[in-house]
């Protein structure tokens, strides 16, 4: 593996800025660039280097911002199969995605260039424009969801009672009450070992509970609820078809609803020629590996791997975290997410990574330029000795343990509260406990990311106390550690574009074996060292495949079929192809070999031989000739 | 039959059923001549002076004649003529456009006398999602016609139509429809819509699909001369192909429908046209082309079903569904997979069973069955999304069965029973007789058999009886929709302003106001029982609650909200919902109570507070 001569020195760089966050950092999106800014700097490099981006226009959003994506790669070049996808922004909370992939997109045409010559990566780097344009407007209600208007309460209108800034502070926090008053119940106490966390009480050692936790707000709407029918929406990937959560919450009225999710899958869908995907955003695929246990309801289809893909995803894995050194994720449910479809319904390698998981504190004592110390841990190796509480497909079994804002909306920061019974006030389950007590050493740490707790006089509640992890803080990093975060994406990257499938393809040979008569073989070999697609579509055959047809006259044909479709050639192994035809010397013979691809991008190659009078010939393409 | 002379109106009602490469401009002429004479008819009817009805058919301004059926076109026509001669209760709107441009129609039929078709509980029904199961348009075609035609003749009828909305879409397939009438096809084609698709995955689209080879204008089916032949020609029948029990050898192999290998790679009709299915693209578990064949890209990739989904969700009164096919005289309901089973909980299953039962009464033959037990598994069916995921008490009708042909109420036993029935009751039409042809493939083979009119749909002298049963039970179902009416309302007073209000709403239909399976999953929205002031007045609601029984001592209270009650489960289907309302107010308030359901049409009611009348 060659070094990460990319990712070092901007690490070192970021990692001796790091502290300096402690002073400032009044918004966790300082030094974000916005929505608009962001479609600027994708426009000014497909324009400034037009010979190896081009701007693809996907489709608009709710609110008609237009999606945009990037095809690298030499123009005009016809080698488009196979390609590689990045995604990100399919979540208007995560940020870190599109700032990444714009890094890695430029960081691949400023210093790869001559790995653009004979590949193809479509780049997609912000989805849910909308809600990261409002998100950026508003950092402290922070809004992860597209804007379709849904009526959360069932009360007949939509969005019309969101959390409210009660302390002031522009931030959209926790209160937590104190005994409050019927029918509300308390349900935490105070938690012993960190007086500003609060866990759920323990009846049976005798405690009391006193506290119960709600989103910062009013009863905007005067319905004797707080906070329960915020902005939007659909939250774009649970609106995808591989274990779509039909009826659950954010799911959708139907796979695909919304127009961010269709541009992004027709773009995929018109794009075969695409094998290997990677996501950037909430899930995570890559420091906890999926199993190849378990079936979705339909039992033929798997939950998250075929047991036939799972080394392949393994392996990637741990090349991810030796690359980037990212330690630990905290994954979220794939039922209907994106790269959960791109594996399961369009055979392709799918991968997913946070880009950034919860930093490790650094002991009072170390030295402050510990790469690992802001960026996630040890750099190698340390995900085996300390595994995430909650990752990966982990999350599905305890979505109220998950410790990341994922099925919140608008002023979403808590722990993913339980959705199928979410109590009349929208009480707020504590996360896993453990892990709020890391982010709040990291947030002390930091200087940022926790408000204490801070008591005001609440309209109908009375006392209450407002507080808790600033939204958008366990998701975010600090924006000077950008740079080396897509620099170790990149890294990545280049990586995976050295892994590559690709096809080495021989032939064919004719060889006269009678009067009349030839033999008529290709080979075609996986020379790259992934899989052409994955083993679940190669077995079940909805990956595109790469077709083989005779060119011989139908009545030619002795022996063979005459169409061969090629999926999922492994690393390292190749398929033989043979026929029997009958001809005559001098007539032209051979295969036309149909690479896949949209209509745009699909090619057909005619590979013919005149047959000899006598022993053999070969084709050769023009190049080799 | 239905309308005055319209067996000499229609002489193309036999010509229709094999309309063949050869007669086809003639048989549009004729159906050309046919609408002419319509109009005519039209205006007769219309006119001033018409002679009082001695007969028990209805008297309709459109006449339509229902032993035949009808293309794209002239069903278009049809529905356009029907709109303009009811004006009252008739609209059509274009949802949008098929793949190859033509409208997807929706007839609405609503009395707005009787308030906006969004205020009352409405059925969905469709038919042709198969564009070959093509008496499912005619049927809904009639549907609309009987229900015009008898409003103010037919009291039932009238009362059905005053309080209900319908929304028709007689055609989701428009342009497989007007294929399959156009070009040859076989009782199997079009299933598909036309949509171009790679089937074989070959990189080439719709490249080889079935070919007219006798050119018969139908798809029939080939046999081999085969020296080790399965089959021999019946020698009092030649038309009858008979096993032979090895080790004898017959003469002849079965070799599939008619068609040669278009694209040369060793397979016949393995890619035509289209190649998918529209009833496994809706977005109940949905499943990729993979696991269910024909799925599509996605859930309502297609515009036909994307744009009947939309207009679906935009209809939160609609509360039942019916959507034609055929065959095998089937009243169905899901689930079309095993594992959704839970989706149709115990008190749906009730609605399910007694509305199935009533059917099987109804339509001679049918069965009442579900779909993955007694049909086969279906991944992404239509009214099992109606069903399962917008909580719409729903069925699809598998119309026609060859039960109905012979007397003895069987599938007939074997071929030469078959060709009785078609001799003397067809006089033989529906079959072409056997040509000999060099196959470029397979060598000499025998082509022929049935028509595209040969099975699946009836003959047109039973299609009438078809709709009007597949209707009348359909309109059965559409009768138990909820309707919902103030029983008993009861003012008690319990202290000097203190007053106890008892209220009692009742479903008198079947179907429940929130279905178990909309109530679980919290589709839509949960009724509500509001209570107010009237204006000017002053009055609290202090408590409300739930009673087990009119006059129950105790209620169990709700802990929010008491004057604006949300109800997820609604009014059950022939049940009641009783409600109390302790209310702080003077004598002699008054005030307005109401209902609103989104599957029911509102009530309203003011009340005075005041002791009852004995």
């Amino acid at each position: 593996m060659p070094p990460l001569s990319a990712a070092r020195a901007p690490l070192a760089a970021a990692a001796a800025i790091a502290p300096v966050l402690v002073a400032v950092a009044s918004s966790p999106l300082d030094g974000y660039i916005d929505a608009s800014a962001l479609d600027a700097r994708i426009s000014s490099l497909a324009s400034e280097r037009s010979d190896l981006v081009e701007l693809i226009r996907i489709g608009e959003t709710r609110e008609g911002r237009r999606i945009a994506a990037l095809r690298l790669g030499r123009n005009g070049d016809s080698a488009r199969f196979p390609a590689l996808l990045l995604v990100s922004g399919l979540d208007g909370t995560h940020l870190v995605g599109p700032e990444v992939a714009l890094r890695v997109a430029e960081g691949l045409v400023r210093d790869h260039p001559a790995l653009l010559e004979d590949a193809v990566i479509y780049v997609v780097p912000a989805v849910n424009l909308d809600a990261i344009a409002r998100t950026h407007a508003n950092p402290g209600a922070p809004v992860s969801r597209n804007l379709r208007p849904i009526d959360d309460d069932r009360d007949g209108v939509a969005d019309e009672d969101g959390p409210d800034d009660l302390d002031g502070n522009g931030i959209i926090t926790l209160m937590r009450v104190r005994d409050p008053a019927p029918p509300e119940r308390a349900t935490l106490v105070v938690d012993p070992e960190e007086p500003r966390l609060l866990r759920p009480a323990d009846p049976l050692k005798g405690e009391r509970p006193i506290y119960r936790l709600l989103i910062e707000g009013i009863d905007g709407d005067g319905d004797g609820l707080l906070s329960e029918d915020p902005i939007g929406g659909v939250d774009l990937d649970r609106n995808f078809m591989h274990r779509w959560p039909e009826l659950e919450d954010g799911a959708g009225p139907y796979p695909l609803s919304e127009p961010e999710s269709l541009a992004l899958a027709r773009f995929v869908i018109d794009r075969p020629e695409i094998v290997l995907g990677l996501t950037w955003g909430r899930h995570d695929t890559l420091i906890a590996v999926p199993d190849g246990r378990g079936t979705d309801v339909n039992p033929r289809v798997p939950a998250a791997l075929d047991p036939a893909d799972v080394a392949t995803h393994a392996a990637l894995a741990t090349l991810y975290r030796d690359t980037t050194g990212q330690a630990r994720a905290a994954g979220a449910d794939s039922a209907g997410a994106f790269h959960a479809w791109l594996y399961a319904q369009r055979g392709a390698i799918s991968l997913a990574s946070t880009i950034w998981g919860r930093p490790d504190v650094p002991a009072p004592d170390a030295p402050e330029a510990q790469p690992a110390d802001f960026a996630g841990g040890p750099v190698r190796g340390a995900d085996a000795a300390q595994p995430p509480t909650t990752s990966g497909e982990a999350a599905e079994a305890t979505p109220s343990a998950a410790p990341e804002p994922r099925r919140r909306r608008g002023g979403g920061p808590p722990p993913g509260a339980p959705r199928t019974a979410r109590p009349p006030s929208g009480e707020i389950a504590t996360g896993d406990l453990a892990e709020d007590r890391a982010w709040l050493a990291w947030a002390d740490h930091a200087g940022t990311g926790f408000v204490s707790w801070t008591p005001i006089e609440h309209p109908t509640l009375g006392p209450v106390e407002v507080g808790g992890f600033m939204p958008l803080f366990r998701i975010t990093p600090p924006a000077s550690e950008l740079d080396a975060l897509a620099a170790r994406q990149l890294a990545f990257v280049v990586e995976l574009l050295g892994r590559m499938p690709r096809l080495a393809i021989e032939g064919p040979d004719v060889e006269r074996i009678g009067e009349g008569v030839y033999s008529v073989r290709m080979t075609i070999a996986n020379e790259g060292r992934l899989p052409l697609g994955s083993a679940l579509g190669a077995r079940e055959q909805f990956s595109s495949p790469l077709v083989v047809r005779l060119s011989a006259p139908a009545k030619a044909g002795i022996s063979g079929q005459r169409v061969r479709r090629i999926r999922g050639l492994a690393p390292g192994s190749s398929e033989r192809l043979e026929w029997i035809v009958r001809g005559t010397p001098g007539e032209r013979i051979g295969t036309i070999v149909l690479h896949p691809g949209g209509e745009a991008g699909r090619r057909e190659e005619l590979r013919e031989v005149v047959l000899p009078s006598s022993g053999s010939a070969r084709f050769e393409s023009e190049q080799a000739r | 039959m239905t309308v005055t002379g319209s067996s000499t109106a229609c002489p193309s009602g036999q010509a229709a059923s094999t309309p063949g490469r050869g007669n086809r401009s003639a048989t549009r002429r004729s159906a050309h001549a046919w609408v002419v004479a319509l109009l005519l008819l039209a205006a007769a009817a219309l006119s001033p002076v018409r002679p009082a009805s001695a007969q028990q058919q209805l008297d309709s301004r459109v006449p339509i004649a229902f032993n035949r059926f009808y293309d794209f076109d002239e069903f278009v026509a049809l529905l356009r003529r029907l709109v303009d001669a009811y004006p009252e209760l008739l609209t059509m709107e274009s949802l949008g456009k098929s793949v190859h441009g033509r409208d997807i129609w929706l007839v609405t039929l609503n009395n707005p006398a009787t308030g906006p078709d969004g205020a009352k509980p409405a059925m969905y029904i469709d038919g042709s999602i198969h564009a070959n199961e093509v008496q499912a348009s005619e049927t809904v075609l009639y549907s609309i016609w009987y229900l015009v035609s008898a409003y103010g003749a037919v009291p039932s009828i009238t009362r059905l139509v005053d309080s209900t909305a319908f929304y028709f879409i007689p055609i989701v397939s428009p342009d497989a429809r007007q294929d399959w009438f156009d070009a040859p096809h076989s009782p199997n084609t079009n299933r598909t819509g036309l949509a171009p698709f790679d089937n074989d995955g070959d990189g080439l689209i719709d490249e080889d699909g079935p070919d007219d080879l006798d050119g018969d204008g139908h798809i029939g089916v080939m046999w081999r001369k085969d020296a080790n032949g399965t089959h021999r020609r019946d020698p009092d029948d030649p038309r009858i192909f008979v096993r032979v029990e090895p080790p004898a050898k017959g003469d002849w192999t079965f070799a599939g429908t008619e068609g040669i290998d278009n694209d040369g790679d060793g397979l016949i009709n393995e890619d035509g046209p289209g190649g998918y299915d529209m009833n496994r693209n809706w977005p109940a578990d949905w499943q990729p082309n993979w696991v269910q064949s024909g799925a599509g890209e996605h859930p309502l990739c297609y515009p036909e079903t994307r744009v009947i989904a939309e207009f679906i969700l935009s209809k939160p009164n609609i509360a039942a569904g019916q959507a034609y096919h055929n065959t095998g005289a089937m009243i169905l309901r899901g689930p079309g997979a095993p594992y959704r089973a839970s989706a149709y909980p115990r008190a749906d299953l009730a609605v399910y069973e007694a509305l199935g039962r009533a059917g099987e009464e109804m339509l001679p033959f049918y069965r009442y069955l579900v779909t993955h037990v007694d049909l086969y598994v279906v991944h992404g069916g239509f009214k099992n999304w109606l069903s399962e995921g917008l909580g719409i008490i729903s069925f699809t009708n598998e119309l026609w069965t060859d039960r109905r042909i012979l007397q003895t109420g069987e599938n007939p036993a074997d071929d030469k029973a078959r060709f009785r029935w078609r001799d003397r009751m067809l006089f033989g039409q529906t079959f072409t007789d056997w040509t000999e042809l060099e196959h470029p493939d397979l060598g000499t083979v025998l082509v022929g058999g049935g028509t595209k009119w040969s099975s699946r749909s009836p003959p047109p002298f039973m299609l009438e009886e078809e709709c009007h049963r597949n209707f009348a039970f359909t309109m059965f179902h559409a009768a138990e929709m909820p309707r919902l009416a103030w029983q008993r309302v009861e003012a008690t007073r319990l202290g000097e302003r203190l007053w106890q209000l008892d209220v009692e709403v009742e479903n008198s239909s079947l179907i429940p106001t929130r279905t178990a399976r909309a109530a679980e999953k919290r589709i839509g929205l949960p009724d509500r029982l509001t209570i107010e002031p009237a204006q000017g007045g002053a009055a609290r609601v202090v408590a409300s609650g739930a009673l087990a029984r009119w006059g129950d001592r105790l209620m169990t209270a709700v802990d929010r909200r008491p004057e604006l009650v949300q109800l997820e489960s609604g009014v059950p289907g022939r049940g009641r919902v009783t409600w109390r309302f302790i209310i702080e107010g003077d004598a002699g308030t008054e005030l307005l109570l109401g209902y609103r359901a989104e599957k029911a049409a509102d009530l309203d009611r003011s009340v005075t507070l005041d002791e009852p009348r004995p």
